[in-house]
């Protein structure tokens, strides 16, 4: 049975460009990832963080966040509170003021308004709550579901998206201790419909950070490294889609036969074989390289004022460990996700759970280190972040290409030096897919940047790359690649997870 | 900023210890008190042997407080245990209708300074030269009755000289299983580098997952004596002194154990190594603090851990009370006996219940004391969270309303959700087949008046037309027996009910009390009274403790 389940993943294998050998699993050599330094300094050129001044008797562990149209601010805190806050989009950021909800919630991290009511993700389900005496606090809740089961496990975490095209809820359930599904829904993504039905949607989940959209409605997750996760991830939740994290699927049966077929228990140790042997496991859309880009990726968020810079709709991904933000820009590639992770904001005073951006392009993060320590150092926090105006140079995004990728930038290249091979470096790896908890780097290649062409516009520049490895990280430097103006780019370095290579 | 009178009245017998030197720089303390929990902020501070200490003291209560620093109990009565103060506080207290006038600072040959009785929201900062013994000095609250939970202790220590030449090298180990080969990984260096500060620190660098740590420095020992040495990490510790292992503190867990060794030392510069090992999931942390004489527990290391882990526990002993002052409050954790989403409710006069959202039941009820909610608000947030008072009745989980008595399955109750009345009380709604229930909670008495009572109205909406019997369940568990007066849970709770009649039945060998639901017009309402028996003795109890 077990050869036979192999025997796809080889043919498939053969035929990839530039694959690895077919007697994978072997590691090639073990490299301990340093993270990458930004350049904090640089990074506050092009944009504004404000952090907000707590006084001393003020606990406020932020968790969920959103932005309500009089332009209001709530805050749902790992404490089981309701926050409002007023004036934060003033100038200055400390005139912000804050008024305390609801106190009764059980750990909510997920929050979002919805005509007159705030929805919140406790641990056994979504609540509704708002204020029918208008004197400032709670005084109604409704459960929408109290579906997902819980233990009493204090990982039993749970984060929601706001609602969908539908008017659905998608809510992620992370294991129980991060590792087992003892009671139901633990490791699935749920759909909540608005009658407070639920729809299994996913499974394979281990410990979400955040749940959200990219410009197109398709929903992605994060997924945090430990068992079945060799490095934390950006994961696209298809429906039926299985994550990768087997402890989920003793629930398969119960979700509902237009899920389909259980999905394989995965055995062959790399993602793009478990992949290759059953494809209802969908390879994470973006690789996050452990210690290098981050360690633990929570909210997900975009911009749709245009007053962000110049990313457009490209995803923001907080990352709680190293108290900063990372961008990811995504492609699809042969029908799946795929697409490059870039360093984007260091230096923020906490971990960052939850993140929304407000109808002027101001960006707010709130988090809490307590118990997850977070660089930053503080206990917990409440930032907004706008930018200044001044473009940044920057790698915009990285598209595969049948023989090496095209990279576009921000800003037009100095055609010398993007011309120059010698002005890029790569190197590619994979991870670990088992039940051991995280990964070294598996699997190194080196590839070699033999061409690089820079376009009319000086906009983008094609790399010829070879080889190109099926389901490996590409880690791209770019240090040698100058502006017009002969600027470095802010930050020369992008991660582009190979799920597909293009044909044309 | 006056010396208080206090401090020029000392006796003579005191003077001899202290010679105090007058120093450029105060050192700077701030104590405030916290609002509504009668304690200060700080639990102990360290001040050097004869410094000019700044003390600045914030009322932040409502309560008049002072802060009055006292001389150890051995100095009056040798061999002694400490007090805590408790003796210059029972001093004040015995100053009686005198004790506004003095501001409640007795005439007793411990004190040796103390700010004014401040009132609420009123702060005031004193000067003074520590003493120049070291020692521990407790200080606390004079006022009547607060000097059982408002204490501390100023550490008077000798100044002692810190880590000099601290270098550091880091090697990659790879996943191991145990400490690792120091002479083995030497092959394999990261980095290495100096810390100015002379404290050692496991993130010096970059955060990597497997690595060990060498730290060496020099270790200036001011007089011949024993000197302990107290690791703790996040995995395991050696510490060298000269060549010799002073404290072996190999381990593969994460448990940021404490470990101490005692040493004999002479005077002059010893070079101590400390080596250190980490391993991916725990955040690096590595602390290494030594006392020796006229000092305790100074710190060589960036984080103390021992001294960390001393706050937790005296928190954890101090607790995080919620105190329903003013108004009910609703709490939702991790409870015990309730693992999916239960709700705990405590009012001011000190009846508690926590309540069941899966079986739309009562699950516990309590007197006195609401819930500590310390283990919910430190680090992961672990646990689930008991009752903190007294008198507290379990009850198995139940259905609350039935139609058959003798069933063994019921149809199901849904949780709706709740609101909150105009007093801040819950009032839960839910379903049960097609009524609309909704079931209120107000209390009254008082847990020192043994009067407590917490009443739970039941209505009930549009009962079906199915339904020809419909039954509440009060409790189904052994401790249950009936009387004239009403149902006893555990000999500790009465229950009557208005509306409907009590009737106690045995099925399968387990004492049930159900009343029959009186519907009318498609509604129906009852009224269930929980009054504790007797409270006031178990409440000063409690209080005394």
């Amino acid at each position: 049975m077990r050869s036979f389940r192999f025997l796809p993943a080889l043919l498939a294998l053969a035929a990839t460009a530039g694959a690895q050998p077919a007697d994978l699993p072997k590691t090639v050599h073990r490299v301990t990832a340093a993270p990458y330094d930004s350049d904090l300094r640089r990074e506050r050129e092009f944009y504004e963080v404000s952090p907000y001044s707590f006084s001393d008797d003020r606990v406020l562990e932020g968790a969920g966040i959103d932005v309500l149209p009089d332009r209001r601010l709530v805050i749902s805190t790992r404490r089981g509170e309701l926050w409002l806050v007023d004036d934060a989009f003033a100038e200055d950021f400390n005139r912000a003021r804050f008024t305390l909800f609801a106190t009764d919630l059980h750990e909510p991290l997920s929050v979002f308004w919805r005509d007159g009511w705030f929805y919140v993700t406790e641990r056994s389900g979504i609540t509704r709550l708002r204020d029918v005496d208008g004197d400032g606090r709670a005084d109604e809740s409704e459960v929408l579901t109290d579906q997902f089961g819980s233990s009493g496990n204090f990982h039993e975490y749970a984060f929601s998206s706001r609602p969908d095209r539908e008017g659905n809820i998608w809510s992620a359930l992370c294991l129980t201790g991060a590792s087992s599904s003892p009671v139901p829904w633990r490791g699935w993504v749920l759909r909540v419909t608005p009658d407070g039905r639920i729809l299994p949607t996913a499974a394979g989940v281990r410990s979400p950070g955040g749940v959200g959209f990219n410009a197109d409605g398709d929903v992605f997750y994060t997924d945090n490294q430990g068992d079945w996760n060799g490095t934390s991830s950006l994961k696209h939740l298809a429906p039926g889609s299985f994550q990768g994290a087997p402890p989920s699927l003793v629930w398969w049966d119960r979700a509902g036969a237009e899920l389909g077929p259980k999905p394989l228990t995965p055995s062959t140790g790399r993602i793009l074989t478990d992949h290759l042997a059953d494809a209802k496991f969908l390879p994470p859309a973006v690789l996050i390289p452990h210690n290098r880009a981050g360690r633990s990726p929570t909210a997900i968020a975009f911009d749709t004022s245009g007053k962000f810079g110049p990313f457009g709709r490209q995803l923001f991904v907080a990352e709680h460990t190293f108290s900063q933000i990372t961008r990811i820009a995504l492609e699809k590639v042969n029908g799946l996700y795929q697409g490059a992770v870039f360093p984007f904001l260091s230096g923020l005073q906490s971990g960052p759970i939850g993140m929304v951006f407000g109808p002027d392009g101001s960006l707010f993060v709130t988090g809490s280190a307590r118990g997850w320590g977070a660089k930053g150092g503080k206990a917990f926090h409440f930032e907004r972040i706008r930018w200044r105006g001044q473009i940044p140079f920057e790698p915009l995004e990285i598209r595969a290409q049948p023989d090496g990728f095209v990279v576009s930038f921000t800003q037009p290249v100095d055609p010398i030096s993007a011309a120059n091979p010698g002005s890029y470096a790569m190197e590619a790896w994979t991870y670990l897919h088992s039940e051991a908890y995280g990964s070294e780097e598996l699997d190194r290649v080196i590839p070699t940047v033999a061409q690089a062409i820079v376009s009319a516009d000086r906009r983008s520049v094609r790399l010829v790359v070879s080889p190109l490895t099926r389901g490996h990280v590409h880690e791209l430097r770019l240090d040698g690649v100058r502006s017009a103006d002969g600027a470095t780019l802010v930050h020369p370095i992008g991660w582009y997870t190979l799920n597909e290579i293009p044909v044309r | 900023m006056p010396f208080p009178r206090s401090f020029r009245a000392l006796a003579p017998l005191l003077c001899a210890l202290l010679y105090p030197q007058i120093h450029a720089n105060p050192v700077d303390v701030t104590i405030r008190t916290v609002r509504e929990q009668m304690r200060f902020d700080v639990k102990e501070f360290k001040v050097p042997v004869g410094s000019r200490v700044r003390l600045h003291f914030q009322n932040e209560d409502s309560l008049p407080h002072n802060v009055l620093v006292c001389l150890p109990r051995e100095v009056c009565e040798p061999n002694a245990s400490e007090d805590n103060g408790l003796e210059v506080a029972q001093a004040a207290w015995a100053l009686g209708a005198e004790g506004p006038a003095q501001q409640w600072i007795p005439k007793h040959p411990r004190v040796f300074v103390a700010t004014s009785m401040l009132d609420g929201g009123r702060d005031e900062t004193i000067e003074f030269d520590a003493p120049a013994r070291a020692g521990r000095y407790p200080f606390v609250c004079t006022f009547p009755g607060h000097a059982m939970l408002m204490f501390g202790t100023m550490h008077v220590q000798a100044d002692v000289a810190g880590l000099r030449d601290l270098r550091y090298t880091m090697f990659r180990t790879g996943a191991l299983k145990a400490f690792p080969d120091f002479d083995a990984i030497r092959a394999h260096p990261i980095q290495s580098g100096t810390l100015p500060d002379g404290l050692i620190d496991a993130t010096p660098v970059a955060i990597a997952d497997h690595y060990a740590m060498e730290f060496t420095a020099t270790l200036p020992v001011a007089a011949d004596g024993d000197y302990t040495f107290t690791l703790a990490a996040d995995k395991g510790t050696q510490l060298f002194i000269d060549g010799t292992l002073v404290v072996d503190h190999r381990t593969g867990h994460s448990a940021r154990a404490i470990k101490s060794g005692t040493v004999p030392l002479r005077a002059g510069d010893r070079t101590i190594v400390m080596r250190y090992w980490h391993q991916l999931g725990d955040d690096p942390e590595v602390s290494l603090v030594w006392s020796g004489p006229g000092f305790e527990e100074n710190p060589l290391s960036r984080l103390n851990l021992v001294e960390r882990k001393r706050q937790n526990d005296g928190d954890r002993l101090e607790g995080m009370q919620l105190r329903p002052d003013r108004e009910p409050i609703v709490y939702r954790n991790y409870l015990a006996d309730l693992p999916h989403g239960g709700f705990a409710v405590g009012f001011p006069g000190g009846a508690n219940f926590s309540w069941n959202p899966e079986t739309c039941s009562v699950s516990s009820l309590w007197a006195g004391d609401f819930l500590d909610v310390k283990a919910h608000r430190v680090s992961r947030g672990i646990g689930a969270i008991k009752p903190a008072g007294f008198d507290v009745v379990r009850l198995p989980p139940i259905p609350g309303f039935l139609e058959d008595t003798s069933a063994p399955t019921q149809p199901e109750v849904r949780f709706l959700g709740h609101r909150f009345d105009a007093q801040r009380a819950p009032v839960f709604r839910y379903r049960f087949r097609d009524s609309i229930v909704e079931e209120s909670w107000t209390s009254s008495g008082e847990v020192t008046k043994d009067n407590l009572v917490l009443t739970r109205t039941v209505h009930l909406k549009n009962p079906g037309r199915a339904t020809s019997e419909l039954w509440l369940r009060l409790a189904a568990h052994r401790r249950l027996s009936l009387t004239p007066e009403g149902l006893s849970l555990d000999e500790r709770i009465r229950v009557t009910v208005s509306g409907g009649e009590i009737e106690l039945r045995d099925e399968r060998g387990t004492p049930q009390a159900d009343v029959r639901v009186p519907i009318r017009d498609g509604r129906a309402a009852l009224t269930v009274e929980y009054r504790w028996l007797s409270t006031s003795a178990k409440a000063a109890a409690a209080h005394a403790h």
